[in-house]
């Protein structure tokens, strides 16, 4: 008859076979480990390797469509043929500007050379940006404005400069540049835009937020999207900001309409500690705006609040009190559109 | 460990059978897909350990900035005069490599690439001073032909008496730079370089979105294969270690027009700046931290320029060379 002790090693609830499942569990998750470990490694490839497997074999693309990309006024032929850009070749037509579309939602670059009949050294090279959005497309026009140029009168978003031309429409961003000066070349810009504009009907793209920014002291050329990273700080995303000249100085004054008024309140107080670890002096101002905070930083003036789902403020300003009486005429502003269902 | 007195001697035999084969089985399978290779490099050859060090120790670390340049050619000629003279970095029978900007397909008059003009100039000194070749090259972000044609370059290299060597993929061999983070069997553009014996780097200075400025250092990333854009994740990194991958004899930064916004395409003649002044210098680290200045920057405000300080390529501090200045 075994004894007791062999009896309990060997039932089905026994110590021993309590401890061999224990002993199984454990390799078990030991090998799961290891599957995960093995799994999430697998991704991260040497730059050489992805190199390697990639080849160079990620080129342009010639455009799906065998018509030239803008209607061409008489006087005008194709040079090239037409070329396509997505997001993972963006980088092989502009290089490092690449990220200042990407980041501001770039879908697809459609670009070609078009050149003056019978002069081949005249041409211009046409880049249509295919943004997403209206707004997207706001973003990267706004924020390479140049400042020589001058308004178009046939839309709302279009200036000529020296040699070149460009245009917001719709969700698309227009650059006609010219290779140089030739005066014909020059005339026949604005042609293409229009023939563009007439090709891809676009309801007039109404930025809202353009209406929000107090008249006064305003250089309303100069109001731009920021689409992400918005003067360096990470997250603080598609802030609009317009710049101010009052006494001889400038300032920025700048709104960015979140979710919801907490969302707003957040970023509010996330940017002010951002101010506050460079450096920042931070002091709450109630008038002329509630809530405010004003902060001191490189001999300078920040103001930071929110209106309703709006955060926002003045941003490097000459001294507190232009800071906050621009602050209190934005405020205004924001009030009587955060009333507007 | 005690034996189990209901295990017998069949039971005992399967039971190990069965352990073997399974072991065997989970060997066997592991060995399938076990590749004891790995990923190779593009070609063959094993990757190079770095570039020939150009620069000429006896030449020191000198530098010039040529002020109211507004003619290019002269401004170069008296930028190297200053310096001891084109004589002073190329002798009789050298075969020198000018490496241009010539990374976009856009016309001369946006100082988006390398002017020719200055392509051209910089050919003839070195003809002048006895080199038996001179060639001009790149790898440009667009097409190379469309590239080397409409910005100039070409023509201007041809008619100068240079060989223009548009990049093939035959061109290229991996590399891989002592101690670096990326530059680690990558392909880099080697075949213009063989043979050669004196290399000069001819850059235009620009407003660079991603980088904060597109100078000297930055010009070498013309030397890259494969798919380089992803550096610009990180090109702060890549633009030092270019600077330790390369040891130029000389190095010219062209900053007679200056694209001080929106590079580095540009594309507007508003973007551009009548900025006068042309570099000339040995210490390619020096050179950038000065042209920093003329974007209104200082070399702090451009990481890669400490970073490559850091890692040897040259001095940050232009002022220690006691540049000369003259009046172009």
């Amino acid at each position: 008859m075994p004894d007791a002790c062999s009896n309990n090693a060997h039932s089905p609830g026994g110590p021993r076979s309590r401890r061999q499942t224990l002993i199984g569990l454990v390799v078990f998750a030991v090998l799961a480990v290891a599957a995960v470990g093995i799994y999430s490694v697998q991704f991260r490839f040497n730059p050489a390797v992805l190199n390697y497997l990639a080849g160079a074999a990620v080129v342009a693309q010639p455009s799906a469509s065998a018509e030239p990309l803008l209607a061409l006024p008489e006087g005008l032929s194709a040079l090239s043929p037409p070329e396509r850009f997505d997001r993972e070749t963006l980088s092989d037509k502009i290089n490092g500007k690449a990220e200042l579309y990407l980041s501001a939602g770039f879908v697809r670059l459609d670009c070609q050379r078009i050149a003056l009949s019978g002069g081949p050294e005249d041409w211009i090279e046409a880049f249509v940006y295919d943004m997403g959005s209206a707004q997207n497309a706001y973003a990267v026009f706004s924020q390479q404005r140049r400042s020589d140029g001058s308004p178009l009168g046939f839309a709302e978003f279009a200036y000529r400069a020296e040699n070149a031309l460009f245009l917001a429409h719709g969700s698309f961003y227009l650059e006609l540049i010219a290779s140089n000066r030739e005066p014909k070349l020059l005339e026949s810009l604005e042609a293409l835009a229009r023939g563009f504009m007439a090709r891809r009907p676009a309801a007039g793209a109404a930025i809202a937020e353009r209406d929000l920014f107090p008249r006064e002291g305003l250089d309303e050329a100069g109001i731009r999207l920021i689409p992400a990273d918005a003067f360096g700080v990470s997250g603080l995303d598609r802030v609009f900001a317009a710049t101010y000249t009052a006494d001889g100085g400038e300032m920025t004054a700048f709104l960015s309409r979140r979710a919801n008024p907490q969302e707003a309140a957040d970023l509010a107080r996330s940017y002010v500690e951002f101010l506050k670890a460079y450096g920042g002096e931070a002091s709450p101002a109630d008038a002329p705006v509630g809530g405010a905070t004003v902060i001191a930083i490189l001999d300078m003036y920040e103001v930071v609040f929110s209106q309703g789902p709006f955060l926002a403020g003045v941003h490097e300003a000459p001294d507190r009190e232009k800071a906050l009486s621009l602050s209190g005429r934005l405020a205004e502003k924001l009030k009587e559109a955060s009333r507007v269902p | 460990m005690s034996l189990d007195p209901f295990l017998n001697r069949r039971e005992f035999m399967g039971r190990a059978a069965r352990a073997g084969a399974t072991l065997l089985a989970a060997g066997g399978i592991a060995s399938l897909a076990y590749d004891p290779v790995g990923p190779g490099p593009i070609s063959e050859e094993p990757a190079a350990a770095g570039l020939p060090d150009f620069s000429l120790p006896e030449a020191g670390r000198r530098m010039c900035i040529a002020r109211g340049a507004a003619d290019r050619s002269r401004a170069l000629q008296l930028a190297l005069q200053a310096i001891g003279g084109i004589e002073a970095f190329i002798r009789k029978g050298d075969r020198v490599l000018i490496k241009v900007n010539a990374a976009f397909a856009s016309p001369a008059l946006l100082s988006a690439t390398t002017h020719p003009e200055l392509v051209s100039e910089m050919i003839h000194l070195c003809l002048k001073a006895g080199a038996a070749a001179v060639r001009v090259t790149d790898n440009p972000i667009n097409d190379p032909a469309s590239c080397f044609a409409l910005t100039g370059i070409g023509e201007a290299a041809r008619r100068a008496g240079a060989e223009l060597i548009l990049p093939e993929e035959r061109f290229f061999r991996p590399l891989t730079l002592k101690d670096a983070v990326l530059i680690k069997n990558w392909p880099v553009l080697l075949a213009p370089l063989s043979g050669v014996t004196k290399l000069i780097g001819l850059a235009p200075l620009k407003d660079h979105h991603r980088s904060g400025a597109s100078m000297v250092m930055k010009n070498w990333y013309g030397l890259l294969g494969g798919r380089r854009n992803i550096f610009h994740q990180d090109i702060q990194t890549i633009i030092a270690e270019l600077a330790c991958m390369v040891t130029p004899t000389l190095v010219v930064l062209d900053a007679t027009t200056t694209m001080i916004s929106n590079g580095p395409t540009g594309g507007s003649l508003a973007d551009l700046k009548e900025t006068r002044t042309l570099i000339v210098g040995t210490d390619q680290v020096a050179v950038d931290a000065f042209g920093a200045t003329l974007l209104g920057k200082t070399a702090a405000d451009l990481p890669f320029i400490a970073k490559a300080e850091a890692l040897g390529a040259g001095s940050a501090d232009y002022r220690a060379l006691s540049p000369i200045e003259v009046a172009a």
